[in-house]
């Protein structure tokens, strides 16, 4: 059958995106269970999360390369297929610094002290708030295929990302205080186990600068 | 009285309904392929709905380029006292158009039927007429037509389709929005229809109609048009729009009235494009068997014309509802909108093309219009390569079926003389 016309419709990567993220959410979302467990000092619990951790990052990973294969580059996109594909590897780079955060943790086991709970439970929120904004954005992505990426639609995305830079930069400051307290531990913790805490507070940091920088990135789809 | 067997003409018989069966059943579903892909319309109404238009476009508007292909191409000055040259020829072009059609499917190659009946009649003009037999000019014409159809169905497909992103897609209600638009599109949808039969159309039915007349009714029926469709949508969409996750499901819904108007147009706009494909070296060869000798001031004949639209609904009936099931199938990220435009602008090419007597490809005037439509940003993914792949089916389809052409006129020329 001479249909090879037909081949012309190749499979759109929008659909694919939404379930990267998706994937990469149910990695991120893991973070504060973690964490209840490190509190809890529940080793087993700790252990089996950093395990689904690991997993699921893994297969976000898989959906990547899968994205990556079927853009070759003679498939032509509405937004810039340059543009698209660094969405997909900042997207991965959330689940990335989310992992590091569970394999830190794993390297040594660290005291987690009572008086910097409360600020790290505050900073972890401001966090996860980040990260669900922008996974909220990406789930408009199809809807934003449909209007072709302009008018109304786009209007709504872009007062979207507005929100998710201001929900970064109180993840910033609730960070910032958390540091504070953190090195005012430093007779009681020692010099190390700070040290680590803070590489470790940073990539919880970066999994909503993660989510801030792939917002940003998104403004690209919408000019024009 | 010309010194050739009468199974010369069944032969020639079998070859025209063989070509048009081909086109039925593979080219059509290139036509209908994305209005099932959209689910705007089901297969069975796909089916029907380019049954009725094929033959129609086949029967009322297919003389325009059977013309030119009978008469346009190879010159018969040449053939004079030797019309039986002529006749081999002509059934040699039929032949070898159908045979590389048959190899190219195997081969998985995305050739058009129209230029392998061009590439086999120029094929056996050089043979037999040599440089002076082909009308150079014309086909000069035609070729440049390949070209321009895709460039122009690409640029109308970007038209409409940015059209319809400015006074729908960008609304801040697009439901509503699309359902003041939707009427006015099916405007120039109904109206291109109607003039391409009416003008030039009806000849055939002893009813020629003048063009200020032709508009006039045109203009009719695309208000008639506008109003029935005016009125569907506000009896069945008068509820406010529901929650705007779906709003722009609701749009495509609407837009699937309009895709129903195009479906027919482009049907209509193949089967009096295509149909000539099958017919043309057809009526070259009635027409001499008819006359004797080489008069080919005739119009072709009206059961030629019904002769090779039944034949494409043939093929239609007996294989291209299959082939049209698979593609729909295939194509599923398509939608109503875009899917409206890609076909308002092919359908508008092909016409105008077929009325200019032009043979051009409508499956790659579709991609034309397809590629339009994704650089207004409308299409998920389109995949490039298929252009080459057409690039390359141009260039291998001409000598391809001109060698073949002049293989088969050798043989025939050894048996029948």
């Amino acid at each position: 059958m001479r249909r090879t016309i037909f081949e012309l419709f190749a499979k759109s990567p929008f659909g694919p995106l939404q379930d990267h993220m998706a994937k990469i959410m149910e990695c991120v979302r893991l973070i504060p269970d973690l964490f209840r467990a490190i509190e809890a000092g529940d080793d087993e619990q700790i252990r089996i999360i950093t395990e689904k951790v690991e997993k699921a990052e893994f297969e976000a990973d898989e959906i990547k390369n899968q994205i990556r294969g079927d853009l070759p580059s003679t498939i032509f996109t509405p937004v810039d297929r340059d543009d698209l594909v660094d969405i997909l590897s900042f997207q991965d780079h959330i689940s990335d610094v989310a992992e590091d955060v569970a394999v830190l943790y794993g390297m040594k086991k660290l005291p987690f002290p009572e008086s910097i709970r409360e600020p790290f439970w505050g900073f972890m929120e401001k966090v996860m708030l980040t990260v669900e904004q922008y996974a909220r954005i990406n789930q408009e992505l199809d809807k934003l295929m449909q209007s072709s990426f302009g008018g109304a639609e786009a209007g709504r995305i872009l007062e979207m990302i507005s929100a998710l830079s201001v929900l970064e930069h109180e993840a910033d400051l609730k960070q910032m205080g958390l540091l504070r307290k953190l090195l005012s531990l430093e007779e009681e913790l020692g010099a190390l186990n700070i040290v680590l805490w803070m590489r470790i507070f940073q990539c919880v940091g970066d999994i909503a600068n993660g989510a801030e920088k792939v917002g940003n990135r998104l403004r690209l789809f919408l000019s024009n | 009285m010309i010194g050739l067997d009468p199974w010369v003409l069944w032969v020639a018989v079998a070859a025209c309904v063989y070509m048009a069966w081909n086109i039925g059943a593979n080219d059509v579903a290139n036509a209908m392929g994305t209005s099932v892909g959209s689910h705007a319309i089901t297969l069975k109404q796909a089916v029907l709905l380019a049954a009725v238009f094929e033959f129609a476009g086949a029967f009322l508007v297919g003389g325009h380029v059977t013309d030119t292909v009978r008469k346009g191409i190879v010159s018969t000055d040449v053939f004079v006292g030797h019309p039986e040259l002529f006749v081999l020829g002509m059934l040699s072009a039929l032949l070898a158009a159908g045979v590389w059609l048959n190899l190219a499917t195997y081969l998985g190659l995305p050739v058009s039927t129209t230029h392998s009946i061009i590439g086999a009649i120029v094929g056996f003009g050089l043979l037999v007429g040599g440089m002076s037999a082909v009308h150079w000019g014309k086909l000069g014409s035609v070729v440049l037509s390949w070209l321009i159809s895709p460039v122009c169905g690409g640029l109308m497909g970007w038209l409409t389709f940015t059209y319809i992103k400015r006074t729908v897609l960008s609304r801040w209600n697009p439901v509503r929005a699309a359902r003041s638009i939707v009427p006015i599109l099916i405007f120039p949808v109904a109206m291109v229809l109607t003039l391409s039969m009416l003008y030039k159309g009806l000849k055939n039915l002893k009813l020629d109609v003048s063009l200020d007349k032709a508009l006039l009714i045109s203009l009719a029926v695309g208000t008639v048009s506008f109003l029935v469709l005016k009125v569907i949508l506000n009896r069945k969409y008068s509820t406010r729009p529901r929650k705007r996750t779906d709003a722009f499901a609701q749009v495509e819904r609407l837009f699937a009235y309009l895709q129903v108007g195009t479906a027919c147009s482009v049907a209509f706009a193949h089967g009096a494009n295509d149909v000539a494909n099958a017919i043309g070296p057809f009526a070259a060869i009635v027409s001499v068997f008819r006359n004797g000798d080489l008069a080919m001031n005739v119009p072709v004949s009206l059961w030629i014309l019904a002769l090779g639209g039944m034949g494409i609904v043939v093929g239609l009936a007996t294989w291209g509802h299959r082939v049209i099931e698979t593609v729909g199938r295939k194509i599923t990220s398509i939608t109503p909108s875009r899917g409206f435009s890609a076909e308002f602008a092919t359908a508008t090419t092909v016409l105008v093309c077929s009325k200019m007597g032009l043979p051009i490809s409508t499956s790659h005037t579709l991609v034309g219009s397809v590629i339009g439509v994704g650089v207004a940003r409308g299409m998920a993914a389109l995949n490039l390569k298929v252009i080459l792949a057409i690039v390359n089916s141009w260039l291998i389809t001409i000598p391809a079926t001109a060698v073949v052409t002049v293989l088969i006129y050798l043989a025939l020329k050894a048996l029948a003389l």
